[in-house]
Formats: structure tokens, C-alpha cells, sequence
């Protein structure tokens, strides 16, 4: 139900509201005083154009630089809202008018009226939106307010021909496409599904082959992780071969060994050196008579300067006498020569007795320091002796130890048999290793060989991986398909149904509903039945007085067509109803008094709906309801 | 729209009691049909014989799809329908 109407800027309307009760309501006023200007504001508000304006331009106040109508109704829903909707001229525009719109409920709480956007344009809400919530909240769709809703005299009656729309406000239409198009649908799904045994069926093969897959995978890695183990056991073999720590220990002893041969030689080198020299009891025997003697030739030093005087008078008397001087250089006095030559001869005598008991002590002590020096080397050679036995011990001792346990043999013995088994023991190694080496290098082959099938067997898993998720894709996607195609059959299939029945029914009851209307209108009951064609929707009526059916629209004259037309628009309003409101623009025109004043009195009573605005420009006699009068002044 | 306006005859009603053994299919119907209403309501996508025309059975058809999930149709990727109202109006 409309509560208020506000129009500004719309046609003559400058800026002026109304307020509607429910019930009937008889809007009259003189010609072009904007009485169906109100309706076309509220088809504006609701469907933002008007049937038969070009544009929203040609509704526009010339004065004015935007329209704006806001509608407060009561929807089916029992709820109260405010639909407004303006179009304007943006700045700098001629021409072009920019369109908002805005639903609001309004709520009533603890007296005051909140407003509660429900759609907007101004919140990016579009058209489509707004027409499907008024559809939800009023019931009323372009082609119901058209057909229905809205009716306007002179079109009133052109329905009895029937009317192509009918099919579409009747939902007989859209089940019929909605029908159609389920049928494409499920078709265009059904070719795609057509490919999908052959899917299944390689799906199958790719599962079947990748199990294959899997197992011989698993056997060829299992073979690998025993090749694997017996790598690590043959790696551990040929480490154990290449341990001479032995080696290390022989090496040891057998420079322990040189060591202790090099101090052997040493002793015997000194040894030698010892067994060669003089007797020490003998050095220290000469040492000590060498000793002595010196001491002797100590005690007579005075026989020696006696000697030596004794010499070089001789060496003078010898001289003077083959000189034959016979007088003394000193004195003068004569020489006796006879006598001198006697005193010669003794000198020579006393030499030569003096000279035989002579002795030589510097060769006493030459050869003193040379005895003390061989004494002293002796004694050196003897310490250097002990020396080297003491060293010799110290080597064996070392050598010894390092020698292995339990050997006791000579040194140069024990490091011949350890050589000597440990040559053996280094050819066994080498030929172990030889062996070991021959198998692993068997072993890494097979390894080798074994990986790369193992990489080529993944790869083609993989490749069979990729193949299997690609079918499953595609398999499931088809599955899907195939679901919708049969939801989109069932669905088909029940539209088809709603189709046929909506036709079935809609021409047979809205016959029957026409019918009740029109008795209820129609002063004389002049019609015995009436039937509409369900292919064109057109009327056929009986008169009783002829008993023939024809069509309305040629049987009847102009009023009586226009109260039929009537009552189909008004079984319209029965069937697709209920609606908050319906507006009948000039019901009345062409219809003697007695049929208008009955029709006026008897509408409201039809109980179609729970407001009914109702324009005429015709006197008006006590008929019930509200009245508003159009003055065609803009307030 | 709620069935308590729905009229007894009412397609969605009918529609509803159709598909009794389908009830998950019950609403996809319903916004179905009155997406079909919709588009049938605009003249401008009326064919002169009254039916909807090829871009309206597009766009029903994106939408039935779009109501009933599934795979997407390479044709659906493709198209670029507009539907959208345009609220501005030349004169």
C-alpha cells in the first residue's frame, strides 16, 4: 500500500506530495491537471522509465534540472519502505540525466521512524537488484505493472485480443525458455560426457601400469640397497688391505735396530782403537822413569855450564893457535905456545869426561809430554769404550722393545723374520685387495646400472604420475558434468511440467476469474460464460441471448468491451497478485452512468488488493472511499 | 521472494512440488525461473516473436551454471556478457 507520494521536478510537478489511505482511493481533477502524471511517477520510482517516454529527459519539469519521485509503501512483506529515485543533469550537462535511486525500510522503534538502507545506487547497488527486491517485496515486474498493475484507460480493452506479454507475466514463458535452456545445457554436457568411458578406461590402464610401476620400483630398490650393503661390506674389505699398520712398527724396530748396529760398529771401532795403543802399565812405567831422570839431569846443571865454558875455550885456543899469535892482545906479553896447546889438550880431556856423563833433559821432557799425551789418550780411549758399550746396551735395550713380544733372538734375526713375514703378509694383502677390487668394481657396474633403470623406472612413473592426474582431472570434471547434466534434465524436465501447467491453467482459471469479476461489475448479467483461447489468450464470450460464443471484442459494443477488459486486467491482478496497490487510470471512460457508478461502487469490494487508486476526471456521486483532488497547480 | 507470498498456484509452488525428490534443486529452480522472469521483463532482450533473445539465453545460461556449480565451459571463459544495468539515460 502507498502511504506518500512525493513528486518534484516530474512533468508539470514542481515539487508536491500526497498521502494515500488504503482501500479505494477516487483521484479526480480536470483534464491535464496531473492526475495520471501521479501514476507515471510512481511506474518511474518502481521501473525508472515510463511506457511511452523516450527518456527519462521527456518527464523532466521544464523548469526543473532533475526529477525526483520517493514512493513510502507497504510490501507484501508487511514491511514499511522508501524508494526514491532522481535523475538530474550533472554540472555543465545539456542532455544527459545521471539516475540514482535508494530503497530504505523504515522501522518504527519506541516512536521514531530509523531508516535502513536496503539498496542503493549510491553504494554501487545496480538496477537488476533493485527490480528483483521490489519484484520480492511488491510482486510487481515491469511486465505485471504493464499488464496488471498499472491500467490505463485507453489500453483497458485491447487485451481481449489477447497479448503476447501475457505468456511472459503468466511465468509461462520463462518456464518454457528456463525448459529450453536447461535441455541445451544438459545436452552440451552430455556430448562432453560422451568421452568419458574412454577416459575411465585409460584411467584404469594409467592405475594399472603405475601399480606395475610401483613393484618393479620397489624390487629394483631393494636390489639396490642389498648391492648397496655388499658395496659397504667390499669398502670395508679393501680399507682393511690397505692397514699396514704394521709397516709402521717394523719400521721402528728397524731403525732401532740401525741404531743399536751403528753403536755396535761404534764399540767396535773404539775397541780396536783400544786393542792398538801402548800398554798403560808401560806408559805410566816410562812416564815414571822419564820422570825421574829429568829430576837427575835437574841436579846437574853446573856440569853443564862448565861444558859449555869449557867448549868455547877450546873453540878461542884452538882459533889462536892456527892463528899462531904468540902475544897477548890484553897485555902485550909473550904466549908460551908449547903450553898452551898442553892446557888444549886437558880442556879436551875434561870436556870429553864431562860429556860422557852428561845428560839431555829437554829430550827428557819432550819425551815425558809425548808418554803423558798417550797416557792421557789411553785414558780417553778406554772412557769412550765404556761409552760405547753403554750406548750399545741402551740401543739393544730400545730396540728390544719395540721388537714383538716373546722374540728373543739377536736383534738382526728378530728384524729378518719380521721383514721377511711381513713381505708375506703385504703380497696376501695385495692380492686380497686385487681380488676385493675386482668385485667392487663388479659391484659399482651393477650399481650404476641398477640406478640408472631405477631413474628411468621413476621417470616413468612420473610421466605416468602427470597422466594419472591429468585423467583423474578429467575424469571427475566429466563425472561433474554428467551430474549436471542429469540435475540439468530433472530440472529440464520440471519446468516442462510447470510450462504445461501454468498454460493448462492460466487461460481456464483466468476465464473463470474474469467471469466472477465481470458478473461482480456488470449491472446486467448478459454473459453465459466466457473462455479464453490458451494459445493467443484471446476472449471468447457466450451471450446469453445468442448462446453463440464470439470473440469480446467483436460481440460487445465500446463500454462492454472496456468493463471485459476490465475484468481480465483485474483476474490478472487475482492471479499474479497479491499486489500492495493497483492504479486504474479512467476505469469509467466510455461507460454510461449506471455501468460507472456501479463499477465505482462495487471495485473496492472485489477485494483484490489492499489499495486501489482509481483516476477519473467524471463527477462522483457517495461512492466509499478516499478522495483526492487534483488541482493541476504545482504546489 | 518468500513463499508466504507465493500464491497456491504460484510457479515456484509448483515448482517446489515438482521437485519433491530433488529438494536441493528446489531454490536453483526458483532463482532460475525468476532469473528467467527478469531478463523477460526488459523488452530489449525480447525477440520480435516475444522470446528471449541470444545474449539473454547467455546470460541465463551463465547463470544456471553458476547456480549449479561444476566444471567450467571453455565458452563460459570466454565470454564477457554485460549484465548490468545502465542507469544513465541519453536524451
Amino acid at each position: 500500500m502507498i502511504s506518500r507520494l512525493r513528486v518534484k521536478g516530474f512533468r508539470r510537478y514542481v515539487d508536491q506530495s500526497f498521502d494515500f489511505a488504503p482501500g479505494i482511493t477516487f483521484i479526480d481533477g480536470r483534464n491535464n491537471a496531473g492526475k495520471t502524471t501521479l501514476f507515471l511517477a510512481i511506474e518511474y520510482a518502481l521501473t525508472g522509465t515510463v511506457t511511452g517516454a523516450r527518456s527519462q529527459a521527456a518527464l523532466l519539469n521544464p523548469d526543473a534540472k532533475g526529477l525526483g519521485v520517493e514512493l513510502v509503501f507497504t510490501g507484501r512483506d508487511g514491511r514499511t519502505y522508501k524508494l526514491q529515485r532522481v535523475h538530474q543533469l550533472p554540472p555543465r550537462a545539456k542532455s544527459r540525466l545521471i539516475g540514482h535511486f535508494t530503497l530504505k525500510e523504515l522501522v518504527t522503534r519506541e516512536g521514531t521512524v530509523e531508516e535502513r538502507y536496503v539498496l542503493s545506487s549510491d553504494f554501487q547497488d545496480h538496477e537488476e537488484a533493485l527490480a528483483k527486491k521490489l519484484a520480492d517485496i511488491t510482486g510487481i515486474s515491469r511486465r505485471v505493472l504493464d499488464l496488471a498493475v498499472h491500467i490505463r484507460q485507453g489500453e483497458i480493452a485491447s487485451i481481449l485480443e489477447g497479448d503476447p506479454r501475457l505468456d511472459i507475466a503468466l511465468g509461462i514463458t520463462a518456464a518454457g525458455t528456463s525448459n529450453e535452456e536447461m535441455r541445451a545445457l544438459a545436452l552440451e554436457d552430455e556430448r562432453a560426457v560422451e568421452s568419458l568411458p574412454a577416459l575411465e578406461a585409460s584411467l584404469q590402464h594409467v592405475e594399472k601400469a603405475r601399480g606395475t610401476a610401483s613393484t618393479d620400483e620397489a624390487g629394483l630398490t631393494s636390489k639396490l640397497d642389498a648391492l648397496k650393503k655388499e658395496a659397504a661390506t667390499l669398502d670395508a674389505a679393501l680399507a682393511k688391505a690397505d692397514d699396514d699398520s704394521e709397516a709402521e712398527a717394523l719400521e721402528a724396530f728397524t731403525a732401532a735396530v740401525d741404531e743399536w748396529r751403528t753403536a755396535r760398529d761404534d764399540l767396535s771401532r773404539e775397541e780396536a782403537a783400544l786393542a792398538e795403543s801402548p800398554d798403560a802399565d808401560a806408559l805410566e812405567k816410562e812416564v815414571s822413569t822419564l820422570t825421574a831422570a829429568l829430576k837427575v839431569a835437574e841436579t846437574k846443571k853446573g856440569e853443564t855450564e862448565l861444558r859449555f865454558d869449557l867448549k868455547a875455550r877450546i873453540r878461542r885456543r884452538e882459533t889462536l893457535i892456527a892463528a899462531g899469535v904468540t902475544t897477548c892482545e890484553s897485555c902485550g906479553s909473550s904466549i908460551d905456545v908449547t903450553r898452551a896447546k898442553a892446557e888444549l889438550v886437558t880442556w879436551k880431556s875434561d870436556l870429553a869426561t864431562l860429556e860422557a856423563t852428561a845428560v839431555d833433559e829437554g829430550a827428557l821432557k819432550t819425551e815425558l809430554a809425548e808418554k803423558q799425551a798417550e797416557l792421557k789418550s789411553l785414558t780417553q780411549l778406554r772412557k769412550a769404550v765404556d761409552g760405547a758399550k753403554k750406548a750399545l746396551a741402551a740401543a739393544e735395550k730400545a730396540a728390544r722393545a719395540l721388537a714383538p713380544k716373546g722374540d728373543t733372538g739377536p736383534l738382526e734375526d728378530l728384524e729378518t723374520t719380521w721383514q721377511e713375514r711381513h713381505e708375506k703378509q703385504q703380497l696376501e694383502r695385495a692380492a686380497t685387495r686385487a681380488r676385493t677390487e675386482t668385485k667392487r668394481e663388479a659391484v659399482a657396474t651393477t650399481l650404476e646400472e641398477l640406478e640408472a633403470r631405477i631413474e628411468e623406472e621413476r621417470s616413468r612413473s612420473g610421466e605416468l604420475d602427470r597422466e594419472h592426474a591429468r585423467l583423474i582431472d578429467e575424469v571427475e570434471n566429466l563425472r561433474r558434468c554428467r551430474r549436471r547434466a542429469d540435475d540439468l534434465r530433472i530440472l529440464a524436465t520440471a519446468f516442462k511440467t510447470l510450462q504445461e501447467e501454468l498454460r493448462t491453467r492460466a487461460a481456464t482459471e483466468l476465464a473463470e476469474s474474469m467471469h466472477t469479476i465481470h458478473r461482480a461489475l456488470s449491472v446486467d448479467d448478459e454473459l453465459s460464460a466466457i473462455s479464453i483461447d490458451a494459445a493467443r489468450y484471446q476472449v471468447l464470450v457466450t451471450p446469453k441471448a445468442t448462446g453463440q460464443e464470439l470473440p469480446a471484442s467483436l460481440s460487445q459494443g465500446g463500454g462492454h468491451r472496456l468493463l471485459l477488459g476490465l475484468a481480465f486486467r483485474l483476474a490478472l491482478v487475482k492471479r499474479l497478485g497479491p499486489f500492495p496497490f493497483v492504479l486504474l487510470d479512467e476505469p469509467t471512460y466510455g461507460l454510461d452512468e449506471r455501468h460507472r457508478t456501479a463499477l465505482l461502487q462495487r471495485i473496492s469490494g472485489l477485494g483484490l488488493c489492499d489499495q486501489l487508486l482509481l483516476i477519473t476526471h467524471q463527477a462522483m456521486g457517495d461512492e466509499n472511499g478516499a478522495r483526492i483532488h487534483v488541482e493541476g497547480t504545482a504546489a | 521472494m518468500s513463499d508466504d507470498h507465493l500464491p497456491a498456484h504460484g510457479p515456484r509452488e509448483v515448482l517446489a512440488r515438482l521437485l519433491e525428490a530433488r529438494p536441493d534443486l528446489v531454490e536453483v529452480a526458483g532463482s532460475l525461473f525468476d532469473y528467467a522472469q527478469y531478463l523477460l521483463d526488459d523488452d530489449q532482450r525480447l525477440t520480435k516473436s516475444g522470446a528471449l533473445d541470444g545474449q539473454g539465453r547467455e546470460l541465463f545460461k551463465k547463470r544456471a551454471l553458476e547456480l549449479l556449480g561444476g566444471p567450467e565451459r571453455k565458452d563460459d571463459q570466454d565470454e564477457d556478457l554485460d549484465d548490468e544495468e545502465d542507469d544513465e539515460v541519453d536524451e
